[in-house]
């Protein structure tokens, strides 16, 4: 495991910095150290927010940083070489139609990687992606693992209102919009799973850590999942496995 | 209860806020003026988290079904109970069928009316702060019914509530941020130095800084943001994050206000000029 570096940002937020060549090479520590904050000052915390390389820690009014800081940097130098928690990750299987108007920009995609809109499809359906943290919007996941032959720039400029549900295509990465919103992305799909509903005991679908997965359907397939969605009868994929 | 008769240019329902969800990128939101919504809550003898309504530069009608006590503060807006003056700042008493009428400012941007007990709005996540996609609601609109407790138990006189210090400076007290040694020695110098002009674009999720000096910085790796982080951008725009900010961001944040500038901030308008004073951690 490697130790971050601490930086005190107020007197109530640290931010933990690992050096990282790859955005997915120090995502499991983030989570030892997640995990260990959570366990240990459950009482200083609000709570910790982790992104590709860094994790916030946001500390309550009556909390000061200078302790945990402290600590952090004990548990830093005895903390094992490897991880001996066994971290139990969850797989998620969403299912995507790359039909029709919910794909209006994947001959874009396909154009500029010089690929036919079925080997986009197949690309991007078969690859297996880590869910790195979410941000942006309630929900949004920020995910690793879209294939290099995919990777294709954000539109010159954003469109007003992408309809939830939408997969896209920014640089390198790929991710689900999980309400309307303001967005740049080249939209290649959409899916029907709600990502994120404030009602429910877990609000957000998907969590760091998890492994992801997209599963194509067609437009028939997707009303049915529509429709069942709306009954509250769907129930999401997931595996979950140490 | 309370009726909305008029909503008032931008009037939502807050508390201190949404905590504990900022890992599923769910914004804290809550009040604005931190320091003026305590107050008003403080003058009721009510907890300083009670939920309460915030308005924004033109403020709204409203009646009330029930007998209560309520009390303004923030920007010195005109009050109209049942068409007489009211001051600010005090608590006082309504009746059922009492219209309040909240006017405008003529400086600052914000204005609070907590009302005893707290609004009693449903709580989504812990909290019943508005935000658009947490709540049914994001702002206050005309016809809307606002529970209140209907039982208020009397209490014991006043106990007189310090005025919190006002926001007279245009100074606004800093930390530096994570990206700020980053930055060539000219662009930290000219941060501190320069005074920058608020852009009328500025709303509960940012204040967004002109700048006419030649400031840029890179993007980095998304990293976790939070409410008074000052993002840099590729093309010179300092964008201050507010209270209904997202979780994390992809610009250079250079600076990070104090709780207090926060609330100073959000009192400022378009058009008003700040300048950044830099504190010790």
């Amino acid at each position: 495991m490697r130790a971050p570096a601490i930086h005190r940002v107020t007197p109530r937020c640290l931010l933990l910095k690992w050096k990282s060549a790859h955005l997915t090479e120090v995502s499991e520590d983030i989570r030892t150290y997640s995990d260990w904050l959570r366990a240990n000052f459950s009482s200083e915390l609000l709570e910790v927010t982790p992104a590709y390389t860094e994790l916030a820690i946001y500390l309550n009014a009556e909390s000061h940083a200078e302790p945990i800081q402290k600590a952090l940097e004990t548990f830093s130098l005895d903390a094992p070489q490897n991880n001996s928690n066994k971290i139990v990750s969850r797989k998620i299987t969403i299912p995507v139609c790359y039909e029709g108007e919910f794909a209006s920009d994947i001959e874009r995609v396909a154009k500029f990687n010089q690929l036919s809109i079925q080997q986009v499809i197949k690309l991007h359906s078969e690859a297996t992606y880590t869910v790195a943290f979410i941000g942006f919007l309630p929900g949004f996941p920020y995910v690793t693992g879209l294939p290099d032959a995919l990777h294709t720039p954000r539109l010159s400029s954003p469109r007003p209102r992408i309809t939830a549900g939408s997969v896209g295509i920014g640089g390198n990465q790929t991710g689900v919009y999980p309400q309307d919103s303001p967005g740049g992305w080249n939209i290649i799909g959409r899916t029907p799973i709600p990502l994120f509903n404030p009602l429910a005991t877990s609000p957000a679908l998907l969590q760091a850590g998890d492994t992801l997965c997209f599963q194509p359907i067609d437009r028939s397939k997707f009303d049915d999942l529509t429709v069942s969605v709306r009954k509250g009868t769907f129930d999401s994929k997931i595996d979950v496995h140490d | 209860m309370i009726e909305v008769i008029h909503a008032g240019l931008y009037t939502s329902i807050q508390d201190v806020g949404r905590y504990g969800y900022r890992n599923l990128g769910v914004p804290l939101s809550g009040v604005m003026d931190r320091q003026s919504a305590e107050y008003a809550n403080e003058i009721l003898g009510n907890d300083k988290n009670k939920a309460l309504i915030e308005f924004t530069l033109q403020g709204p009608t409203l009646k009330f079904t029930l007998s209560t006590e309520i009390c303004c503060t923030g920007a010195t807006f005109q009050l109209l109970l049942n068409k007489s003056a009211v001051p600010m700042n005090k608590a006082i008493t309504v009746k059922p069928g009492d219209v309040l009428s909240i006017a405008t400012t003529k400086e600052g941007m914000r204005g609070y009316l907590a009302v005893r007990g707290g609004i009693q709005t449903k709580q989504i996540m812990g909290s019943r702060s508005f935000y658009q996609g947490i709540t049914t609601d994001h702002i206050l609109k005309k016809g809307m019914k606002i529970p209140l407790h209907s039982h208020v138990e009397n209490r014991a006189a006043a106990t007189y509530a310090t005025p919190p210090k006002p926001f007279t400076t245009n100074a606004v007290e800093v930390y530096v941020g994570p990206e700020f040694h980053r930055l060539t020695t000219n662009v930290q110098q000219a941060l501190l130095a320069k005074s920058f002009k608020i852009s009328p674009q500025s709303n509960r999720m940012a204040y967004v800084l002109e700048s006419t000096a030649s400031l840029a910085a890179a993007e980095i790796v998304t990293g976790p943001v939070q409410t008074g982080t000052v993002q840099l951008t590729p093309s010179g725009t300092l964008v201050v994050l507010m209270r209904d900010a997202q979780t994390t961001g992809g610009y250079s944040r250079v600076l990070q206000l104090t709780e207090r500038a926060i609330s100073q901030l959000s009192q400022k308008r378009g058009g008003e000029m700040v300048r950044f004073e830099l504190l010790e951690l």
